[in-house]
């Protein structure tokens, strides 16, 4: 029912600090002692166990053949997190000024290397069997892939992507160049596993991998977030994307909604 | 027939326990969008749940839940601004505490997006206000929007809209915080 009369709306067809303000709004809600204290003058039972949340749901390592190795424990060396910070930070003015052009892959990339490969306009029709094959991403080709950088509209090299850096650039990337998306998305899965705009990451790469065809992991992913987030703001939109009218149930009642958001304190 | 047992008598019927884990972030921002603040925000989500428990019974159409907890939750609200005597303006800008709630990720430009955001959304009257805040935060659909609000589908739609174009109006022009800094 609803789904029918889902009309689609766009928060990349709003400002970008007027989409950072809603993310920021969409982020609040009751702490998870709040909710705790909520449940007990209820009546109703708490969560079934004391469960710690292991790790951010984003990464879902090996679930799909675009995710890329665990790279986090080179990163983890501070030296080399703070050279690949600078990389990103010109890989980002370089996707900033490359975001503004027009969509002509093969002119902003004479390397003709990886970052042309995405596709132009996939369609979002639901195809059964992914016909685009991308090549494996990591972080190293992230890192790699826009051999042009223009320092003059370029942050700061010595400033680390902000989220707002990441996701936005992902955003603005996503229908021109989906592979994109999800290597900022991932990029910000690791540097901002818990960030703010952690669900807004989480709902562009289910675009993304739709875009790519990748519908499997698409619905898998998206079934992982309206587990991990059943009263998100973004549900309905992850339902719309995937077409799945993923019921409420998908979130157990013995999992509260507050566990995957913040760490338990007991 | 998720969040739904079956009901001999009225069909599919909504368990409370799950409307309470599903939604309760929903009707917490509901109330502070209605301008409660502080504890009062933890009592009055108390007092909602409590009348969705008694009342969820009544909910026939699973569909309408966000727009009836929508209509709960602002009915506590008013109620509880009346007594409190809760200054509407209060809604406006409490930065202070929305920064230390985004944690160890908050950066200045999503504290000021925000600040900024529900400042330009002040401006707006009631009900372009909150068709905004339902349609664009909550990401209700606009027939939900509608339903909340008990306008038609195009009242929801043109109320969104224009309240989309204030805000899109207003952030065209120079962040007035920033012009300060700058001067």
């Amino acid at each position: 029912m609803q789904d029918e009369s889902f009309d689609s709306r766009d928060d990349a067809s709003l400002p970008v600090p007027v989409q950072v303000g809603l993310a920021a709004m969409r982020a609040r809600g009751p702490s998870p002692e709040a909710v705790e204290r909520l449940r007990a003058g209820l009546g109703l039972a708490g969560p079934s166990g004391p469960e710690q949340p292991p790790e951010p749901s984003p990464p879902h390592p090996a679930s799909s053949p675009v995710e890329p190795p665990p790279a986090p424990t080179i990163l983890s060396l501070p030296i080399l997190k703070s050279a690949s910070a600078v990389l990103l930070a010109a890989v980002v003015g370089g996707l900033l000024w490359f975001a503004t052009r027009p969509p002509s892959p093969a002119a902003v990339f004479p390397s003709g290397s990886s970052a042309t490969s995405a596709p132009s306009l996939p369609t979002l029709a639901a195809s059964s069997s992914p016909q685009i094959v991308q090549p494996p991403v990591s972080s190293a080709s992230v890192l790699d892939e826009p051999k042009i950088v223009r320092p003059a509209e370029s942050k700061p090299a010595s400033a680390v992507p902000s989220e707002l850096d990441l996701i936005q650039q992902a955003q603005r990337a996503l229908h021109s160049h989906p592979q994109r998306t999800l290597s900022l998305c991932r990029e910000h899965a690791r540097r901002y596993p818990h960030g703010m705009l952690a669900q807004e990451r989480e709902v562009l790469m289910v675009e993304a991998l739709q875009r790519l065809g990748h519908d499997e992991e698409a619905k898998d992913r998206s079934r992982a977030f309206l587990k991990d987030n059943p009263d998100s703001a973004h549900r309905k939109k992850i339902e719309h994307v995937t077409g799945q009218p993923s019921s409420s149930s998908s979130a157990p009642a013995h999992r509260p909604s507050d566990a995957p958001k913040s760490k338990r304190h007991e | 027939m998720a969040l739904a047992d079956m009901d001999e008598s009225s069909g599919p019927r909504l368990e409370f326990s799950q409307v309470f884990e599903s939604h309760v972030s929903f009707v917490w921002r509901v109330l502070e969008h209605h301008g409660i603040r502080g504890d009062d925000v933890e009592d009055a989500a108390q007092e909602v749940f409590i009348i969705v428990a008694k009342k969820l019974a009544t909910l026939n159409d699973p569909s309408c839940l966000r727009s009836w907890l929508f209509g709960i939750a602002r009915r506590v609200a008013a109620s509880h601004r009346r007594r409190a005597h809760v200054r509407r303006e209060q809604l406006a800008s409490d930065p202070g505490k929305d920064s230390a709630d985004m944690g160890q990720h908050a950066r200045n430009e999503q504290v000021e997006a925000l600040t900024r955001l529900e400042s330009v959304l002040g401006e707006l009257k009631e009900e372009q206000r909150m068709a905004f805040i339902l349609r664009e935060v909550e990401q209700l659909s606009i027939q939900e929007v509608a339903q909340a609000l008990g306008c038609p589908l195009q009242t929801a739609y043109s109320r969104v809209k224009a309240a989309r174009e204030h805000v899109i109006a207003a952030f065209r022009e120079p962040n007035p915080q920033e012009v300060v800094d700058a001067g």
